[in-house]
């Protein structure tokens, strides 16, 4: 092996782009690592800046008042149910929609993609699409939650780059030979092949979902179908909004105790699924995202 | 089942003690059950839904019309109304704050089912005499009802409330002027009037971060006035006061505080926790406090050190306290309950209205409860709040917000139902109504009242503010923490004169002209 010199200049580099990476690191990390401490930390001691680099004052009410919240719990079970059927109807439409477009002999190939790509730049805006879904008779129904943005265009199209990227035409002509059609080609051959995308897709879907409260805000009306983040929206910022319409000083300040109380625990509990679910894909991630993002 | 036997044995007593006041309403309302769908701004601290409250459930029984609830969080309130009105899938009623203005094609104008079938409404809109006013629309009728509780506690927000403990270890008499004002803050800063030889007192406590302890309040010590409008009147004129004189006098004073460090030097910069740790701290940091009431701000122990200060004379002799609600015009929510033009059958939800302000059995009922849980009777005919029943872990406001609906529902709670002849106060709330009634003498014989205005102008209004608005935020800030000098007062007056004022000014005079 031959001996690797390291110049002057090589060490002076090396110190300063680990330092540099250390500070990135240390400026990327510390929320998180704040927003944990917090989450045990009485809320006087944070509000006053006491809560730096341990927790103060330790105590649980948060997590208890959270844990005792039946609204958390039905809306997180909500949110999974949510992001579960989301991710897979996301999935199964994206991956076959890829295909079909990286496909040359699709027919009306072009023209369709245009109609595709068009609706990412133009859409209906709120009260016509309001307008559909309340024609749809959906208005009030999760299944509204799960099927709008299940599939997206932009996912579409990092699908159908990787297809035809790492799917050569050849394999297609070989298999077709030996009497293949299409679908079994899709399920046998393309799918197995393509770990990688369909679990970018499912981390952009679930992700998408899990964060998203806004479909349901507007096309819920009941309690008990609202995802998490909803519900945690309603307990953080209502005592702010609260006091246009009611003069309840006692009240507007309890939520905000509340809200104070509970903050950095809800977060931390909203945070977990997702915490626990990006290793597993995260291997897939980089080398997905990387393929698919060649052109468009 | 026998609860709710009981329980209408006793409301059928207790309707049969009370006084001839009320208007008995006929119930049931209907022959044959109705459905309505009523969308409710539901608040975040309610922890059951609406149709599962006894109130709800009693008042189906009696009037025989059903509610389809559909509750939005608060949050979400204002968008889901707007796409309402703006996709026409309309309720049959809101309860929750409605633009009734620009939405009043949508809306049924209620002034003639109210003079036919309500008239326990009629007998509010006696002893309320400019509610009606209030509530009527540029065409002449009025389209919506008010919500909320219209109690004399919440007729002035703020009170200026001072340190009665240190003013006696310091040996100094309440202030009655600016000047001795400023004396006891210079004093409450340097004697350690808290006494553990630390001078983190903070002689005057206001924060932008709470609605009541902004420091709009004190420019009335110098005769004009802050408020969201910015605007005053006086003879009959509305003026736009951040060009007076006076408000330049006031920058000026404050600032002083600010440069000092007599005041919260963190008023622009801290959140409402931040605030409130501030005040809770022990010993006492804080001399004189802007707040709803002390106990909001300032830890528990040392609340009855504390005790209103009432309104100073100003350089100009100036006596006057202003508050955000405007005083003597109706409190609460103008725009609570509407019926839109969806609703077959409106005379019925009117009805219903009524029924509920009926007797202060079914209006309690709604707002905090069945009787006995968070509120009873007392032995004197009136009524009180108690805290007996409050399991550990939950609140008065929670259980209020649970049992009952809280005054965010078809309820006006006005003087028939609330205010010292109807209600024991509690002692904080009897502390805040005594400072509301010394203040009252001070507040300004002229103001604009609650209303509505034109919708035209009323958005006109609003886009001018918005400009106004943004240019004042930071001019203020920057008065009270760099100062402020003849020269940038001019440069002020000159850039206001750029900013379509008199145009704004007008507005609120029509406004003011049509609802005196």
């Amino acid at each position: 092996m031959k001996h690797k010199r390291v110049s002057h200049f090589d060490t002076v580099f090396d110190a300063v782009s680990t330092t540099l990476l250390v500070l990135c690191l240390l400026i990327v990390l510390y929320p998180m690592y704040f927003v944990l401490i917090a989450s045990v930390s009485d809320a006087t001691s944070i509000s006053t800046g006491k809560v730096i680099l341990l927790p103060k004052n330790v105590d649980f009410v948060g997590y208890s008042r959270i844990f005792q919240d039946g609204r958390i719990w039905s809306g997180y079970l909500n949110s999974i149910w949510y992001t579960v059927a989301s991710t897979v109807i996301g999935v199964v439409s994206t991956a076959m929609a890829g295909y079909s477009f990286s496909r040359k002999d699709l027919a009306f190939r072009r023209p369709l993609m245009l109609i595709y790509i068009f609706t990412m730049y133009f859409s209906g805006g709120l009260i016509p699409t309001y307008l559909v879904v309340k024609q749809l008779g959906m208005i009030g129904s999760p299944w509204i939650v799960i099927l709008m943005g299940s599939v997206s265009v932009y996912n579409i199209i990092i699908a159908r780059s990787f297809f035809q990227e790492t799917i050569p035409v050849e394999l297609y002509e070989a298999a077709s030979i030996d009497g293949c059609g299409n679908l079994r080609f899709f399920l046998r051959i393309v799918l197995p092949l393509s770990g990688a995308i369909l679990a970018v897709l499912a981390l952009y879907y679930a992700v998408a979902q899990w964060n998203g409260y806004f479909n349901a805000l507007i096309y819920l009306n009941k309690q008990q179908y609202f995802p998490l983040q909803l519900i945690l929206r309603e307990i953080l910022i209502s005592s702010s909004t609260v006091m246009s319409d009611v003069v309840d000083v006692d009240a507007v300040q309890e939520m905000q105790r509340i809200a104070a109380t509970i903050k950095y625990g809800v977060i931390v509990v909203a945070t977990i699924p997702m915490l626990i679910l990006y290793p597993f894909i995260q291997k897939y991630f980089v080398k997905g995202v990387m393929i698919g993002s060649v052109k468009g | 089942m026998r609860k709710l036997v009981s329980l209408l044995l006793v409301c059928l007593m207790v309707c049969t003690m009370l006084p001839a006041l009320a208007v008995e309403v006929e119930v049931p309302l209907v022959t044959e059950p109705t459905t309505f769908r009523i969308m409710v701004s539901k608040e975040n601290m309610s922890q059951n839904n609406w149709p599962d409250k006894q109130c709800v459930q009693y008042t189906e029984e009696q009037t025989g019309i059903h509610i389809e609830w559909e509750e939005i969080p608060s949050s979400a309130w204002n968008d889901k109304v707007a796409l309402a009105f703006a996709s026409g899938d309309l309720p049959d009623a809101f309860v929750g704050t409605v633009d009734v203005v620009s939405n009043m094609d949508q809306l049924t104008a209620l002034d003639p089912l109210v003079d036919e079938y309500a008239p326990n409404v009629l007998e509010m809109f006696e002893t309320l005499p400019n509610m009606r006013g209030a509530l009527t629309l540029s065409d002449g009728h009025f389209y919506s009802l008010p919500t909320g509780d219209a109690d004399v506690k919440n007729q002035i927000n703020t009170i200026a409330w001072i340190n009665q403990v240190w003013l006696d270890k310091l040996g100094l008499a309440m202030p009655t002027t600016v000047d001795e004002f400023y004396d006891v803050l210079v004093a409450f800063r340097d004697q350690d009037p808290n006494g553990n030889g630390e001078k983190d007192e903070i002689p005057l406590m206001v924060s932008a971060s709470s609605n009541a302890a902004k420091i709009n309040n004190l420019f009335c010590y110098f005769g004009t006035m802050e408020n969201d409008y910015h605007v005053r009147v006086q003879d009959g004129k509305v003026i736009f006061t951040p060009s007076e004189q006076q408000y330049y006098d006031a920058l000026q004073f404050i600032h002083k505080l600010f440069a000092e460090g007599l005041m919260n030097t963190e008023y622009y910069t801290e959140d409402f926790q931040q605030y409130q740790a501030k005040g809770a701290a022990d010993p006492c940091r804080i001399g004189v406090c802007l707040e709803w009431y002390t106990d909001l701000i300032i830890g528990g122990a040392h609340v009855p050190d504390f005790t209103y200060m009432s309104p100073l004379t100003g350089p100009n002799g100036d006596m006057i306290w202003c508050s955000d609600i405007r005083p003597n015009s109706p409190v609460g929510n103008l725009s609570g309950f509407t019926i839109t033009t969806a609703c077959k059958q409106p005379e019925l939800l009117v009805k219903w209205y009524d029924y509920i302000n009926s007797n202060l059995d079914i209006l309690n009922m709604w707002n905090y409860g069945p009787e006995g849980v968070i509120w009873r009777y007392t032995d004197d005919g009136r009524w009180e709040l108690f805290n007996d029943n409050v399991p550990e872990g939950s609140s008065s406001s929670q259980i209020r917000r649970t049992l009952g609906t809280g005054p965010a529902a078809p309820l006006y709670a006005y003087s028939r139902f609330r205010g010292p002849q109807a209600e024991k106060y509690a002692d904080r709330i009897a502390a805040k109504v005594e400072a509301n009634t010394a203040y009252s003498p001070y507040l300004p014989e002229e103001y604009l009242s609650n209303g509505f205005g034109n919708a035209d102008e009323e958005a006109e209004r609003n886009l001018l503010l918005t400009d106004i608005d943004h240019y004042l935020d930071q001019f203020r800030a920057n008065a009270v923490v760099q100062g402020i000098t003849e020269e940038d007062w001019q440069k002020h007056l000159d850039v206001l004169s750029t900013m379509s004022v008199d145009e704004y000014i007008q507005y609120w005079q029509n406004y003011y002209d049509a609802h005196k």
